[in-house]
């Protein structure tokens, strides 16, 4: 670090027009924080919270026992987010992979009897309390910083040779999150790197056969008997949505009719008998979608929509004004995740993609979900802020 | 890899998430405002749990306000058929819990051959209200279960014999679980596959007006089927009571009299055969000739409708549709085709007097076709004559238009038909054309509405049939003898007595025997004539509409030829030589007129028959009712020995007695 200390001057400037309290808090001047963006997460936030209360108040006793839950999980997502953005982002370059290896680490133990299993996947750490840890939604933070430092280091060089270390480095989680088995998370994995590659310059025709490889190996999964029969019928059911007596097709039947049933104006905020009834199964998680398509309409679905839209525009902003390459990829990779992310689910409560486990981000109930997105936001607000240092 | 490059790149990817989200978007518009109001709908079909009962139907009452039909409430529990074995037991077990008896009962009525394999199982007649609702609140738990506080009919007026039972069966008819050909016409008013349906007489003719409109209870239910709330109460509203036109003593009466001339009839024997007759089945028919409305209305077997209530019991209904029980469920007042004998002769006679078939070769002596009656007639080229007979060969010496009804000649009246054929009939034995001048007994019978529906207003009424050249061409179309397809002398002589291929209703005789004695009124026949609010009408009733008296017609009719046969059926009635003389000889002459007929059926005994009339004049000045009474009896042997006894007792109850003499037949005589 420069011992040079800079012009007093100029520092006491600063400090008389803006104060430094903040500054040194956040670990970065919040002036440069981009509060389009930010703005538009706090409004999705405070709509997942209403939404999570409205699609869960009939279920337990206390109606606000997820709310409180997940306004739990939030505090700590915030604080993720502001340790995050307290580090400048280049030294997790330096984190690649220690990032790399707890991926391996947490994706193995939750296989491990160490795990705990629900709904036909070993997919959980139970934690004291009552709380469940998902280190496959962590992990997806920990896979784009150990990829975005492994690709920046080898930048200039994807050919065919780096593809393939990438896919190599990819493919060891893939197989121990399938050993779950869990298809939605390894699809959001497999987003993730062709996003990454498309972005790094890896040529068309590369990508062109890594897609190719992704729908054999998700054609395979199926065929296979290497899912679960429930994840068969979920996958498809959209291509047989007629079969209501799978419980998938069931699943997406409703859904569908609960964001119909909506309208244009929808039926109002904790009015929507479908949601309040319980006519959506796994409506709080990743069925969130319909809650506001029956209580707010087209009016206020599509104004989420237009809300990530925002988030999505500003990441993929900030991809392109980064300071460095490394952000660029950052950026890059969490774009390509929430796009994929917010495509799938949105995208399967509407009936036009197979119904997989993936939540909705910063919407659906589930705190190792919030938390991972919000340090995945963290990454980005952490490029933007620097985007001139 | 430039800096450059990456950025395209980024364009690149961001264009494609940009067209993904713009696919959600379409989707979403699609989804809510596309296709919104059908995707509500059936939001609204996954919660909302519709429960009906039925309204309570309407009271039939009779012209004069007695009640001849109303409820009594019974809560039902019923299982329907075709459960699997799963739906079965969980549907046993939960029904014994409930009614507190053993699943082995239950099983053994579900297994009981006394029900219908197609109807559902009457498991608790007088289950308790709570029971029922219940059930009804939990599907789940009784699959296939219907409990139905339901209101069955209740029939006061009885009739005298054995199981009494209630008057008016045909008339009235009977509710019933609705059918599939009844539910595909009914889906659009509003009717459920369990609902109970009209199937005959009343019941199904004023369906819309008894039926009422349920009360619906729209329960919510959530995603488990758990009651969370009554989301809507549409209130019932109770069917409109309907009064009929009917008389009930009357029709009492026409039922005992016409089943009493039939055990009487048994009695006598065939003189053909030798046998004692059968008197098989029957119909009486009491008509207002001044306004259409109907009186009375028996049809002979009858059936038991009070056995109906509960669903058709599958035995009784196995012995009603048995050709044994001779077609009980038939209404043969209005679906029995009969040839219509000597009862036609009044129209053959209208038809003669109108058209006046020359006289000029002798065989009748004036305008009245005054004719000797030497008991037969020949005719034919000399060696190959033909005889036509009276029966029994009778003389009656001479008759005419006045004579030959009151001793109903056979032969006057082939003589009119041979009339016809020999005044327009040769050289035109093929003439296809209805208005061809031979054919004018075929005008008259359908001027006075033969061959035609009365309109009363069951969808099934039988048409009868007036029988023209087409007709017989058609019947032999395949006969090798060519003259067959002919219009032959012999074809006008047969249609003249009414026998050949004439073939009437009961109803139909009567509207024209009205038309006829009321100068000529078609009148399309009347049941009911008002409709009260209901239940209104066991206490004060509230009349919701008169109904109109039905669309008449007026015919062209020549009311002096009329007046001229009108004296020929008074003697019938009241002329000691008159067919009808002994059933009616202490009532004054005038206050009846009427016909009898002996019908001759091929293959089977005669069938008798009378038509009466009574007054047979009605004074403009003093108007007032005037009824045809038709009766007609299957193999009954002669229409004056037994038809017009039973149309006597029938016609003293219209004077006013509600117990009249019992039902006198004579033995056979003549006709």
């Amino acid at each position: 670090m420069a011992m040079t200390a800079p012009p007093r001057a100029l520092n006491r400037g600063r400090s008389a027009r803006w104060g430094t309290g903040a500054q040194s808090r956040l670990g970065v001047d919040w002036r440069e924080l981009d509060w389009i963006m930010l703005g538009a997460v706090i409004l999705i936030t405070v709509l997942g919270l209403v939404m999570v209360y409205s699609a869960t108040r009939n279920l337990v006793d206390d109606p606000t026992y997820f709310v409180k839950r997940q306004a739990t999980s939030l505090v700590l997502g915030v604080v993720a987010f502001l340790v995050i953005l307290r580090i400048d982002y280049r030294k997790f370059r330096d984190f690649s992979l220690l990032a790399y290896i707890m991926v391996i680490a947490l994706l193995f133990l939750v296989v491990s009897p160490l795990g705990s299993s629900a709904k036909g996947a070993q997919a959980w750490f139970a934690l004291p309390g009552g709380f469940q840890f998902q280190p496959s939604e962590v992990a997806k933070f920990l896979l784009i910083v150990a990829l975005c430092g492994y690709v920046n280091e080898h930048r200039g060089d994807i050919g065919p040779w780096r593809i393939t270390m990438i896919l190599a480095l990819a493919l060891l989680p893939i197989g121990l999150v399938q050993m779950q088995p869990d298809l939605g998370t390894n699809m959001v994995f497999a987003a993730i790197v062709i996003g990454l590659l498309a972005v790094a310059g890896a040529k068309g025709r590369y990508l062109l056969v890594i897609l190719l490889l992704a729908a054999t190996g998700v054609f395979a999964v199926v065929n296979l008997g290497l899912l679960k029969q429930y994840q068969i019928d979920r996958l498809t059911s959209v291509i047989n949505p007629d079969t209501k007596t799978q419980t998938a097709a069931y699943n997406v039947d409703q859904s569908k009719k609960t964001i119909g049933a909506g309208g244009l104006t929808g039926a109002g905020l904790f009015q929507g008998k479908q949601t309040s009834l319980g006519y959506v199964p796994e409506q709080h998680t990743d069925f969130i979608y319909t809650a506001v398509g029956e209580e707010l309409g087209f009016v206020g679905a599509a104004a989420l929509l237009a809300l990530f839209a925002i988030v999505m525009w500003r990441t993929w902003r900030t991809a392109r004004l980064a300071r460095d390459y490394y952000g660029t990829l950052v950026c890059s990779a969490v774009f390509a995740m929430f796009a994929f992310q917010i495509f799938e689910n949105v995208g399967m409560t509407m009936g036009i993609m197979p119904v997989t486990g993936i939540p909705l981000p910063l919407m659906s109930y589930g705190g190792s979900s919030l938390i991972a997105t919000y340090a995945c936001l963290g990454l980005v607000a952490n490029v933007y802020a620097r985007r001139f240092t | 890899m430039t800096e450059a490059n990456s950025r395209f790149r980024l364009t690149v990817v961001g264009f494609v998430v940009f067209a993904l989200f713009s696919a959600l978007f379409a989707r979403l518009w699609f989804l809510q405002v596309g296709s919104s109001t059908s995707y509500a709908a059936q939001t609204e079909q996954n919660r909302i749990r519709t429960i009906r009962e039925p309204a309570i139907r309407g009271s039939i009452i009779d012209a004069t306000g007695k009640v001849m039909v109303q409820n009594t409430l019974v809560d039902t529990i019923t299982v329907k058929r075709g459960l699997t074995d799963e739906e079965r037991a969980i549907t046993v077990k939960n029904l014994a819990r409930v009614l507190a008896v053993t699943s082995e009962s239950i099983d053994a009525e579900l297994d009981s051959p006394k029900y219908s394999v197609y109807e559902p199982v009457p498991i608790a007649q007088k289950a308790t209200f709570e029971t029922l609702v219940y059930v009804r609140e939990h599907p789940e738990l009784f699959p296939g279960v219907s409990a139905e506080r339901q209101s069955i009919r209740e029939y006061p007026e009885r009739l005298p014999f054995d199981d009494s039972p209630p008057v008016g069966a045909h008339l009235l008819g009977y509710v019933g679980s609705i059918n599939k050909s009844e539910y595909k016409i009914q889906k659009r008013a509003g009717y459920t596959p369990n609902d109970l349906i009209g199937k005959q007489g009343i019941e199904q003719l004023f369906e819309s007006e008894l039926k009422g409109k349920p009360r619906e209870r729209k329960l919510e239910v959530d995603s488990r089927g758990r009651l969370v709330g009554e989301a809507e109460v549409i209130a019932p509203e109770p069917g409109h009571d309907v009064q009929l036109t009917v008389n009930s003593d009357v029709q009492r009466v026409a039922e005992e009299s016409l089943r009493d001339g039939m055990i009487g009839a048994r009695n006598f024997r065939d003189r053909a055969s030798g046998k004692t007759f059968r008197a098989t089945g029957g119909s009486v028919v009491v008509l207002n000739a001044q306004n259409g409305d109907i009186v009375a209305m028996a049809s002979a077997p009858t059936y038991n409708i009070g056995e109906f209530t509960t669903g058709i019991p599958a035995d009784k209904y196995q012995e009603y549709v048995n050709p044994e029980s001779n077609q009980p469920l038939i209404n043969r007042a209005v679906n029995g085709l009969y040839a219509p004998g000597s009862t036609f002769k009044t129209f053959s006679l209208y038809s003669a007097l109108r058209d006046t078939p020359s006289t000029e070769d002798g065989t009748v002596f004036d305008e009245n076709f005054r004719f000797f009656d030497r008991g037969f007639i020949k005719f034919g080229a000399t060696g190959q004559e033909v005889e036509f007979q009276n029966a029994g060969r009778t003389p009656n010496g001479s008759v005419d238009a006045v004579r030959a009804m009151t001793v109903s000649s056979d032969v006057f009246f082939y003589n009119i038909g041979l009339l016809y054929w020999r005044t327009w009939g040769r050289g035109d034995e093929g003439n296809l054309d209805p208005a061809a001048p031979v054919y004018g007994m075929q005008r008259t019978a359908k001027l006075f509405g033969f061959s035609k529906q009365t309109g009363i207003g069951f969808p099934d009424e039988a048409r009868g049939r007036v029988p023209d050249l087409v007709f017989k061409q058609a019947v032999n179309k395949d006969n090798p003898d060519e003259s067959s397809r002919l219009w032959l002398p012999g074809d006008g002589m047969n249609l003249a007595v009414g026998q050949g291929d004439v073939l009437v209703t009961p109803l139909q005789l009567a509207v024209a025997y009205g038309a006829f004695a009321n100068g000529g009124t078609i009148f399309q026949p009347r049941l009911a004539k008002a409709v009260y609010k209901g239940g209104s009408t066991l206490g004060d009733p509230e009349l919701v509409r008169d109904l109109p008296t039905q669309p008449s017609r007026k015919i062209s009719i020549d009311q002096s030829i009329i007046d001229k046969i009108i004296p020929g059926l008074e003697g019938a009635v009241c002329s000691e030589e008159g067919t009808a003389y002994g059933a009616f000889k202490d009532y004054p002459c005038g206050a009846i007129m009427g016909k009898t007929g002996t019908a001759e059926v091929p293959n089977k005994q005669d069938t008798a028959l009378f038509v009466g009339v009574t007054p047979s004049r009605v004074d403009p000045a003093h108007p007032g009712p005037q009824y045809v009474v038709v009766v007609v009896v299957e193999e009954g042997g002669f229409g004056g020995s037994v038809a017009a006894p039973i149309a006597r007792r029938v016609i003293d109850a219209l004077k006013g007695d509600p117990n009249p003499p019992a039902v006198r037949v004579f033995p056979p005589s003549t006709d």
